[in-house]
């Protein structure tokens, strides 16, 4: 009895160590895992930066600046594709009649050479399915008509010059920062 | 004898088979046709997505065997899987989620009111329990059988969306069309993920516009995913597939809360890898050199791992997550590397809604400041710069979670107040001794209180170059700023992170008191 019990124990206690070899085992080849994925996601983030810094580098070909005070220093920097094409602001015609959404002109209510007076219809102007009357903003007379019936027109499109009565005078604010002593 | 010993286990065997059979059916979704024509499209089906994103055999669903109740158009008789809906609970790294996703093969993943009822079902039980919600949109929009129905479902989800907002993290993963009122979800909630080619997000789509407005524009260049990552900011994670998403998804999950009343997990503390990030060499003394930031943010987070949010749009501003002392931290930086740092409509926009988020979840903020002020323009002024910009002041006044600032090199004017100074009460402001805080910088300045001078001397270009290095010599310096106590200390660039990690240390048990109100008005 005392040899089968001695020898039961021998047996568990192999048993035991190899359960715990097998543990080791696990745990290691986990850990070689998460080694070999940090050493690729470390290859990739150097990738990333090293092209980074040879773009940075490749940028003293293209040299962009910008200013943000006038007459002062020159950042070099990127620019943006929405800073670069930004819409250069132009002082708008009153006299330019636009359209003010993608339409349709359904029908034109005068001709080149008419006068009209403030208030009164120009022509009908179909979008977003509703019929819209376009009325003249003011007293003139109508010198180009740039648009014929069932002309699809785009949102800013001008679609007549309606040459006014009376001048425009071209309200400009003639005052500039030093006159209202701003600091810039 | 042993006959009628086996009868009840052969019932129970039945019913057990029965079950079986009626889930291995509505499983399938659409049918395999459908599934086959989603892969094709280069989709994955809906529970294939939610396996892989969590955690294997952590995926318990719910209300599998809803049907619909619509009865016209059509509608009585057709079966349809679900409703067209998967929602469900699971974990992530052991921590829970609920998930909703939509079948795309079930009636196209259109919502009517029993699949509304799922999703506001599993947004009920993920704000009860205080745990994330994830859904994955993937829908043609609404049923158009099922009338008001569908709309009075999207209506309670938004709702449920804005009721959530603030309390626990909502996640948004565009895996296909999103249209038309569906799209507000989205919009709503904290994170959104979108795919290239798969995410489309638009109101009214290109044959709506075509016909409407006479525009023609494909469904890609409207609303795909790119557009939204680099133009609109309405996604705030890119990625080029599927997998790349989850994978995303899994890492923001370590990085944010699980509600708004429990801290970050703290993780262990790792070193910042210094051999590749040497803090003191990034940043040039040249005011004019550009450098990237996020190299900066690099030589100070744990193991040098930042995790950026919205990294494609208005780059001249980076906001991410990183984690400091193993906690999670928000990065707020001006990155001079675009527009020279500047602060625009956009980058407004962008890092107040971040300071909101991270106020409202109670993670810590850190701003590396260096921007020459504001970008000029007339585009900019007449799109309401002074708006968006104000947003970016109440955010940060708003904020009461630790905030640290540390001055790296410009900060002129109008952007040092916004790039949250001490006295929009940032807890602590350091300064690198680079650092130039004035109203405006030394040129601008020089021509504009030495100009009588500079008219009357003989050689003008001389005495501007003179008057120019009077100003830098007495206030392009921290030191100024230093006398005032208007930052905390000067401090070498070495020794950044162990101010970052001291200041967090001290603050995490800040308390605040403000005026009791319902709530402030932030200029929208």
């Amino acid at each position: 009895m005392k040899i089968s019990e001695k020898r039961a124990l021998v047996l568990k206690r192999q048993k035991a160590k190899e359960k715990e070899l097998a543990k080791k085992k696990k745990e290691q080849e986990k850990e070689a895992k998460r080694a070999a994925k940090a050493a690729e996601k470390d290859k990739k983030l150097r990738k990333k930066t090293d092209k980074e810094s040879a773009d940075i580098k490749s940028d003293k070909q293209k040299a962009e600046f910008i200013q943000v005070f006038p007459n002062a220093r020159k950042y070099r920097t990127n620019l943006t594709k929405k800073y670069l094409n930004r819409k250069v602001w132009q002082r708008p015609d009153p006299q330019e009649i636009k359209s003010i959404i993608p339409g349709v002109v359904t029908s034109l209510e005068i001709k080149e050479g008419d006068h009209v007076t403030k208030g009164s219809h120009i022509m009908t102007f179909e979008a977003m399915k509703m019929q819209n009357l376009v009325m003249a903003p003011f007293d003139g007379t109508v010198e180009t008509i740039f648009v014929k019936e069932g002309e699809k027109v785009p949102k800013g499109g001008v679609m007549l010059f309606l040459k006014s009565d009376t001048e425009f005078e071209i309200i400009q604010d003639r005052a500039t920062s030093t006159d209202l002593g701003l600091i810039e | 004898m042993c006959v009628t010993k086996l009868k009840p286990m052969n019932l129970l065997k039945r019913k057990i088979s029965e079950l079986q059979e009626r889930r291995a059916k509505a499983i399938q979704g659409g049918g395999e046709t459908a599934i086959a024509k989603q892969i094709a499209m280069g989709k994955l089906p809906a529970r294939e997505r939610i396996s892989q994103l969590l955690d294997p055999g952590s995926f318990f669903e719910y209300d599998l065997f809803i049907e619909h109740e619509a009865r016209e158009f059509g509608m009585e008789g057709k079966d349809l899987a679900g409703d067209g809906v998967v929602i469900g609970t699971g974990t992530i790294h052991g921590k829970s989620v609920a998930i909703y996703a939509q079948d795309f093969t079930v009636a196209g993943g259109s919502l009517g009111s029993m699949h509304a009822r799922k999703i506001t079902k599993i947004m009920d039980y993920a704000l009860r329990m205080r745990i994330p919600i994830i859904g994955i949109n993937d829908s043609g929009g609404a049923r158009i059988q099922e009338g008001v129905n569908s709309l009075a479902g999207y209506g309670e989800i938004f709702f449920r969306n804005t009721l959530s907002s603030g309390v626990i993290p909502q996640l948004s993963v565009i895996l296909g069309p999103c249209a038309g009122g569906a799209v507000y979800s989205p919009a709503l909630t904290d994170f959104v993920f979108v795919v290239d080619k798969i995410s489309k997000m638009f109101i009214t789509g290109p044959e709506v516009i075509k016909s409407v407005l006479g525009e023609e524009i494909d469904m890609e260049s409207l609303g795909g995913a790119r557009v939204h990552s680099e133009i609109t900011g309405n996604a705030h994670f890119f990625a080029l597939s599927e997998k790349e998403c989850f994978e995303q998804i899994k890492t923001l999950l370590t990085y944010i809360p699980s509600h708004n009343e429990c801290n970050c997990n703290i993780e262990k503390v790792v070193e910042p890898d210094i051999k590749k990030y040497k803090i003191e060499k990034i940043v040039p003394v040249d005011p004019t050199k550009p450098y990237d930031v996020r190299d900066v943010i690099k030589a100070l987070t744990d193991g040098s791992k930042f995790f950026e949010v919205q990294e494609l749009w208005a780059a001249n501003i980076v906001i991410g997550f990183g984690r400091i002392a193993g906690r999670t931290v928000g990065f707020v930086c001006n990155q001079p590397m675009v527009l020279a740092g500047v602060l625009d409509c956009d980058s407004s926009d962008k890092a107040a809604r971040f300071i909101r988020y991270c106020d409202a979840f109670n993670i810590p903020i850190v701003t590396l400041e260096d921007l020459p002020g504001y970008l000029p323009g007339v585009d900019q002024e007449h799109a309401g710069v002074i708006r968006h910009g104000a947003k970016l002041l109440y955010a940060y006044s708003e904020a009461t979670v630790p905030k640290v600032t540390i001055i790296l090199r410009k900060a002129y004017g109008g952007g040092y107040i916004a790039m949250n100074s001490r006295h929009l009460r940032a807890d602590f402001v350091f300064a690198w001794p680079l650092a130039e805080i004035a109203v405006m910088g030394p040129e601008g300045a020089a021509n504009i209180i030495f100009r009588k001078e500079i008219a009357e001397a003989e050689d003008p270009e001389a005495m501007r170059k003179q008057k120019v290095e009077e100003y830098k010599k007495k206030f392009a310096n921290p030191y100024v700023a230093a006398a005032k106590g208007y930052i905390d200390a000067v401090i070498d660039p070495v020794e950044t992170r162990k101010f970052l990690i001291h200041s967090f240390d001290v603050s995490s048990h800040k308390v605040v008191k403000r005026p009791s109100k319902k709530h402030g008005i932030p200029p929208f």
